[in-house]
């Protein structure tokens, strides 16, 4: 499949990447309908980013698209669901916190930038990956 | 509901309403927000639902500048000189009682800081490259400054925030400017970055 990559400051290509599979039981994969631009972006863009600045790191946060593979330990979508992705990483399983708990009670957002292949034609979020933690089944957003 | 008012949920328009929801807001507020970007465009959508008389929108770039006036607010140009100066004369020399900051750097917090009211509260939800900056400390302290600033749990936003899109109340598709195809992605991304061919939001179709 197809995704931006960086390669310099201001040299993003879009490239045959890997594609994304199920690895982890709560891992989700995607196939994107839409991504976006983000201002933060600019930050990878600029070579600013850590391990998101290597050669070949995938570009991007901001996508949607629906579910096409998913793995058992996923409850809260289906196959064929259109969910929406937030960019962080909030790490509800581990806390047992839940969506309307008080920010007390869960454990700050971590940003989730690129990891996998976020503006390509789809995405996964393996826990080794690049993805400081996964986006486990509850990150995803249902709706009709 | 079509992709381009959904998909903003998941990071630019939940981290706007939080930035909004920070600033605690209260019906009557005058409130200013720095950064006519793509973040602070939302966080000014989002800082009407909670109702405050006059919203500012400060910034450089006139083309942005535009389209916030076409959101409801009132411009506040950079090239005009001191923000906190021009905002103080905007608000009969009191500042506005909330201040938005949605750009990220040492200079826009400063001067955060520097138009809100004494009282005031600041929130911030730039994304900061600096690991420290200096800020007007004293002027903070003197104030009885609120300050809150953080990144975003988009996660617990976008389903109390769907419905709001859904029937109108939140329109973030306006900030729109360009739909592409993935292979133009290296376009996109120089002429948002260099803000070229009046470019705020930047689509990308797979």
């Amino acid at each position: 499949m197809k995704a931006i990559t960086f390669h310099g400051v201001g040299d993003v290509r879009v490239q045959d990447v890997a594609e994304p599979k199920v690895v982890d039981p709560t891992d989700v994969v995607l196939k994107i309908t839409t991504s976006a631009v983000c201002g933060s972006d600019l930050h990878q863009y600029h070579g600013r980013g850590g391990a998101l600045v290597q050669t070949g790191a995938v570009m991007g946060h901001e996508f949607m698209g629906t579910v096409e593979d998913l793995g058992p330990g996923v409850k809260q979508v289906r196959r064929g669901d259109r969910v929406i992705v937030p960019f962080s990483v909030s790490a509800v399983t581990a806390s047992g916190a839940s969506a309307g708990s008080p920010p007390s009670a869960r454990r700050p957002a971590a940003p989730c930038s690129a990891g996998d292949s976020a503006t390509s034609g789809a995405a996964a979020r393996p826990s080794g990956s690049a993805c400081p933690s996964p986006i486990t089944s509850a990150s995803a957003c249902r709706w009709r | 509901m079509t992709d381009h008012d959904a998909i903003f949920l998941g990071d630019i328009l939940s981290t706007g309403y939080f930035c909004a929801e920070n600033g605690g807001i209260r019906p009557g507020d005058n409130v200013a927000v720095f950064g006519a970007g793509p973040v602070g465009l939302l966080a000014m959508q989002s800082a009407q639902l909670f109702g405050p008389t006059r919203l500012f929108a400060v910034d450089r770039v006139d083309y942005r500048l535009k389209l916030a006036e076409e959101l409801g607010a009132e411009p506040v140009s950079l090239d005009r000189g001191d923000p906190a100066e021009q905002l103080r004369g905007l608000t009969g020399g009191r500042g506005p009682d909330v201040v938005l900051e949605c750009v990220g750097h040492e200079t826009p917090f400063t001067q955060a800081i520097q138009s809100v009211r004494a009282g005031g509260t600041v929130a911030s939800v730039g994304v900061y490259v600096e690991s420290s900056l200096s800020f007007p400390a004293r002027e903070a302290f003197f104030k009885d400054l609120t300050l809150k600033m953080g990144i975003c749990n988009a996660r617990n936003y976008m389903a109390p925030l769907l419905p709001l899109v859904r029937v109108g109340k939140l329109r973030p598709s306006r900030i729109i400017t360009h739909t592409m195809g993935l292979g133009e992605a290296p376009k996109g991304y120089a002429i948002f970055d260099r803000k070229e061919d009046r470019a705020i939001k930047v689509m990308l179709k797979p």
